[in-house]
């Protein structure tokens, strides 16, 4: 959610309601997003809009669909180490109404996908270095896929949290996997 | 132009091999011609085999981007590399006369494309090689094989 305090707040508490009960009869992610936005569109503060990701995955059979709404690009790692981005396809929620969000479709099979917030990518790992996105695919192309989610995920938000530099964003990292494999 | 991906692998041979697969999936998902297949997948491994060997000079902790976008049948690919800026006035084929094995990855490139265009980063560290391919016009020279276990990591 763009900015900070009360109003943020607020805007937050609003999407995510709007996500979760007009998720409960609309399946169509693209559809959802749509919908959402233009509630958000029709009431939010102007200048202030919400970033998201959503999706359904089905563990089953691994197959994904993903909508970006002006978030980072979410990350699929893959099981033989290449790295797919999957980016934003249309602008936040709140911003423009009727606008349309395309869904991605694709397999996690044995791969690990990453979704997260800007705070990561922008997180510093000294004085003058962000971890962007390419420190980020470094950092889980060298993670042991042994290792448990939790131990991976702390290794990667240690990067900018354990050293001088404070932090300047909030921070949102998820790992979706097949646990199974 | 529609960007259709961007995937990002370390300059390592080992990562080829999975990278050969995704353009294949890829380009065959967008039109590309059987005949076109196995020639393009043979550049764009050509192509990274030769930034993973002369722009990281074997260093397997470089990163490699590649993009790909579509205009209707054209196909762009863009490789990019965070290595120091190469001289690009030295990139070029060797004497086809000269037989022996390797060194042919350029040659390769420029026969299989529509057009080839190495340029440096602006902005930062690296390269970036541009690819533009038609996807329903086949290549002319027949520098690719049908048997696509054949393509190999450097040639």
């Amino acid at each position: 959610v763009s900015g900070k305090g009360v109003n943020a707040a607020l805007l937050m508490a609003k999407t995510s309601s709007l996500f979760r009960c007009l998720g409960k009869r609309i399946s169509d992610t693209g559809k959802l997003l749509y919908e959402v936005n233009n509630e958000l569109c029709e009431t939010s503060v102007n200048g202030m809009f919400v970033t998201m990701i959503a999706g359904l995955y089905r563990p089953t059979t691994g197959d994904i669909k993903l909508v970006n709404a002006g978030n980072p690009p979410a990350l699929l790692f893959t099981e033989d180490g290449l790295g797919r981005e999957f980016e934003a396809t249309a602008p936040p929620l709140g911003v423009l109404r009727d606008t349309l969000y395309t869904e991605y479709e694709f397999n996690l099979h044995n791969g690990s996908l990453y979704i997260y917030s800007d705070g990561v990518t922008e997180g510093y790992i000294d004085e003058n270095s962000m971890l962007e996105l390419s420190g980020l695919f470094k950092l889980i192309s060298y993670m042991d896929t042994k290792q448990s989610a939790q131990i991976r995920l702390k290794y990667i938000v240690d990067q900018f949290t354990q050293n001088a530099q404070p932090l300047r964003d909030d921070v949102t990292l998820l790992l979706i996997e097949n646990i199974t494999a | 132009m529609i960007r259709l991906e961007r995937i990002h692998l370390l300059s390592r041979a080992d990562k080829l091999q999975p990278l050969r697969n995704f353009v294949r999936e890829l380009a065959s998902q967008q039109g590309c011609c059987d005949e076109n297949l196995d020639c393009m997948v043979m550049a764009i491994n050509e192509a990274c085999m030769n930034v993973i060997q002369h722009a990281y000079g074997g260093r397997e902790d470089g990163e490699i981007i590649i993009e790909f976008w579509k205009d209707d049948c054209e196909l762009l690919v863009r490789i990019y590399d965070f290595a120091e800026k190469v001289d690009l006035q030295a990139i070029k084929s060797r004497d086809l006369d000269e037989v022996r094995p390797g060194g042919l990855g350029v040659h390769i490139i420029h026969q299989v494309m529509d057009s080839v265009e190495y340029k440096n980063q602006p902005d930062s560290v690296g390269n970036v090689l541009e690819m533009r391919k038609q996807l329903s016009i086949p290549v002319k020279c027949n520098v690719g094989t049908s048997d696509k276990n054949k393509t190999k990591n450097s040639l």
